[in-house]
């Protein structure tokens, strides 16, 4: 095997290893890369910093544990940014495991004095995907009877003005599986639509963006990352950006040597067959 | 190190499905199982926690006694595993869900994302890039247009697509790369630092 | 009769939601929001269904006491475990919080985290530059990863910028016109179900 074919045939594990090694290392001992925020985080930031005091958003958790890892930092920025602004917070979930992210993401505030049921509320997961989505935008208290803990949500004061999704001043969403359902569904009300998307799906929402349907989207954990630095709060996003920049690196490094590996083998197959003619 | 039982507990049930990777093993097929069978019972429970709040609540605190009509097309699902002969039952349930959810996707479809995105496409071409993706979305339309005879502005559009269309599917994969990197730093994150403290980020 | 009650049901209740949605009928609002309902608790009860089928199986498997048996078990218990411990106990009691957080977090996390390996491998083996699409294709993917890691603005300050341009420029022209393709295609289909066209989805002896 000459070295253009041994470049081509690394073993697996090899790439496995190197891989982990690429996102330890800059974990363990990170780089301070410094994070520019993109203009997609810049114009979310500032559609949500206009909420004033007082105003009242449903953010919707589209999130399962296991696309969590890139989306939730959004959540956990966009929250802490809401609640910094006095804004109050009706949870929606269209994921299964929905429910515990929320209750997970409330608890800090109401150990710091917030008061659930007023300040926000866990409505939780809601069977049927974009069904569950229309049913609630629809009536709100109609969808869910009771919170996700057992209260009725007529006796909940966040909802008393909230009938339906054209009762409030945002609608936001985190989704891992698509924008689309969001847009189709909400659109319609005309409040405005936020999205943080797992990285993977994002281009496809890019449309929605352009279009205006959608006034601002976060792009996995570099869009929580950006929206921490604007925050003045680092977070799991910030801290986890050198690793993904090594990661990246190593992926392209691994894209360019198996090309230059088929180049040139391809090169010696094409001279082998000149010159036995 | 840790010791928290359900950190130590989700470090070890991690590696092991980590070691996959390198070789398929009984304790990786062992966590499999379980993982299936825990997340089968969370779907239960979920499921049981909306029948609650849809079915029980109202039939019990409002006297809504519509909620028995979907409930008992809800249980016409079960039928088959009590009765063969009455299998076909279970079809009804599943026409109401299909029905409702085809209606209600494509009603909102032909406004967001056919008429919605055509005006954004169509809008004043105000510089290079906007004529770029008029050129770019006319074109990937006629790539997927296979009941039209080929002529040479369909054939022109479908091969400027097919360039888009390529560009559209590398950026999926980058995105999809760091979508897939995020979700590996979050289980080092808990390896690393929750587990064995060599992570000192908060 | 079990042909055609099936069909009747998902038209009755799909042409609902569509006249109240296209024309205002104040009669039909009250229908349609109901039906809508009607949806989420049907789509409530199906989650049982996969469970049961899970639940059949594996009972099966110990039964014929397969080679796998013992996996079935492990199956099983993590299943009646969980459900019971949700159902009886609460999702917010001590055990089922231990099985949610210690099992299912963080397999969940794993076995689509594991994904990222696939995809590197799958880089390094599958992605050739053998001909101009493919070569497009290739370059766009590895412009945006530079561009979207905070490492490639220090490599060179074009990358940022080049790969805002492909996410949205080029990628918002081809996703704009899979959005609409897709969009024909999803209101096509939908209107064959609804009108009994296209029965596929009620399973073997429909049609």
């Amino acid at each position: 095997m000459d070295f253009f074919e041994k470049l081509g045939k690394i073993d697996t594990r090899i790439i496995y290893v190197l891989f982990i090694l690429a996102i330890l290392i800059p974990l363990v001992s990170p780089l301070g890369l410094p994070v520019t925020v993109s203009q997609h985080t810049k114009q979310t930031y500032e559609v949500v910093n206009s909420l004033q005091p007082g105003d009242t958003v449903i953010i919707d958790i589209g999130i399962s544990y296991s696309g969590a890892g890139d989306v939730l930092p959004q959540a956990i920025a966009v929250f802490k940014h809401l609640m910094s602004k006095d804004v109050k917070v009706i949870f929606t979930g269209v994921q299964m495991d929905s429910s515990k992210i929320i209750e997970d993401l409330i608890k800090p505030y109401e150990e710091a004095g917030k008061e659930y049921g007023v300040d926000f509320c866990n409505l939780g997961y809601l069977a049927g995907g974009e069904n569950a989505i229309a049913a609630y935008a629809r009536d709100l208290k109609k969808a869910y009877p009771l919170d996700f803990r057992r209260n009725s949500t007529d006796t909940l004061p966040i909802l008393e003005t909230v009938n339906s999704a054209k009762d409030v001043n945002m609608f936001i969403f985190f989704s891992v599986q698509n924008a689309d359902m969001y847009v189709r569904q909400i659109t319609e009300y005309q409040v405005p639509l936020v999205g943080g998307l797992i990285a993977t799906i994002a281009p496809q929402a890019e449309p929605y963006l352009h279009a205006g349907q959608l006034k601002g989207m976060l792009v996995g954990l570099r869009g929580a990352a950006e929206y921490e630095s604007m925050m003045g709060s680092p977070g799991i996003g910030l801290a986890s950006m050198d690793a993904q920049s090594i990661a990246h690196l190593l992926i392209v490094f691994f894209i360019v040597i198996a090309n230059i590996s088929y180049l040139g083998t391809q090169n010696k197959t094409r001279s082998r067959k000149e010159a036995s003619q | 190190m840790s010791r928290d039982p359900v950190i130590w507990v989700s470090s070890i049930v991690t590696i092991i499905a980590f070691s996959y990777l390198f070789k398929e093993n009984e304790l990786y097929k062992a966590v499999e199982h379980l993982y299936v069978g825990v997340a089968a019972g969370y779907t239960l429970v979920m499921g049981y926690n909306n029948i609650v709040s849809k079915v029980w609540t109202p039939l019990t605190r409002d006297k809504n006694f519509l909620v028995l009509i979907p409930a008992i097309l809800g249980l016409m699902l079960y039928v088959p595993y009590v009765s063969k002969q009455y299998s076909w039952v279970k079809r009804i349930p599943i026409a109401a869900i299909v029905g409702i959810g085809m209606a209600l996707t494509a009603r909102t479809q032909i406004m967001q994302q056919f008429v919605g995105q055509i005006k954004a496409a169509v809008g004043p071409v105000k510089n290079i890039n906007s004529l770029i993706i008029l050129l770019g979305t006319v074109g990937t339309l006629c790539y997927f247009l296979f009941t039209l005879r080929p002529s040479l502005p369909v054939k022109t559009g479908s091969e400027i697509g097919k360039w888009t269309i390529m560009v559209t599917l590398g950026a999926a994969f980058g995105a999809g790369i760091m979508g897939r990197i995020s979700l590996l730093i979050d289980r080092m994150f808990l390896i690393f630092r929750d587990w064995i403290p060599l992570i000192k980020i908060r | 009769m079990k042909q055609i009650l099936p069909v009747i049901v998902s038209a009755v209740v799909g042409f609902l939601l569509l006249i109240d949605f296209f024309l205002d009928i104040p009669a039909l609002k009250g229908p349609a929001t109901e039906v809508q309902d009607w949806g989420v608790i049907l789509a409530a009860f199906a989650l049982a269904l996969a469970a049961i089928n899970l639940v059949g199986f594996h009972i099966r498997q110990i039964s014929r006491k397969s080679v796998d048996s013992i996996h079935s078990l492990i199956l099983l218990a993590g299943l009646f475990a969980t459900a019971l411990s949700g159902i009886f106990m609460g999702t917010d009691s001590v055990v089922f919080d231990f099985i949610f957080r210690s099992i299912y977090t963080s397999l969940a996390a794993v076995f689509y985290a594991m994904t990222a390996f696939h995809l590197a491998s799958a880089s390094y083996r599958a992605f050739r530059l053998k001909n101009p699409l493919s070569a497009a294709l290739i370059v766009s993917g590895v412009l945006l990863m530079l561009g979207k890691a905070p490492i490639g603005e220090h490599i060179w300050s074009g990358f940022p910028v080049i790969s805002d341009w492909i996410t949205g420029v080029v990628n918002v022209a081809g996703s704009r016109g899979i959005l609409i393709s897709t969009a024909i295609g999803s209101v096509g289909m939908a209107l064959r179900v609804l009108t009994g066209i296209d029965r596929s989805y009620l399973g073997a002896g429909s049609e």
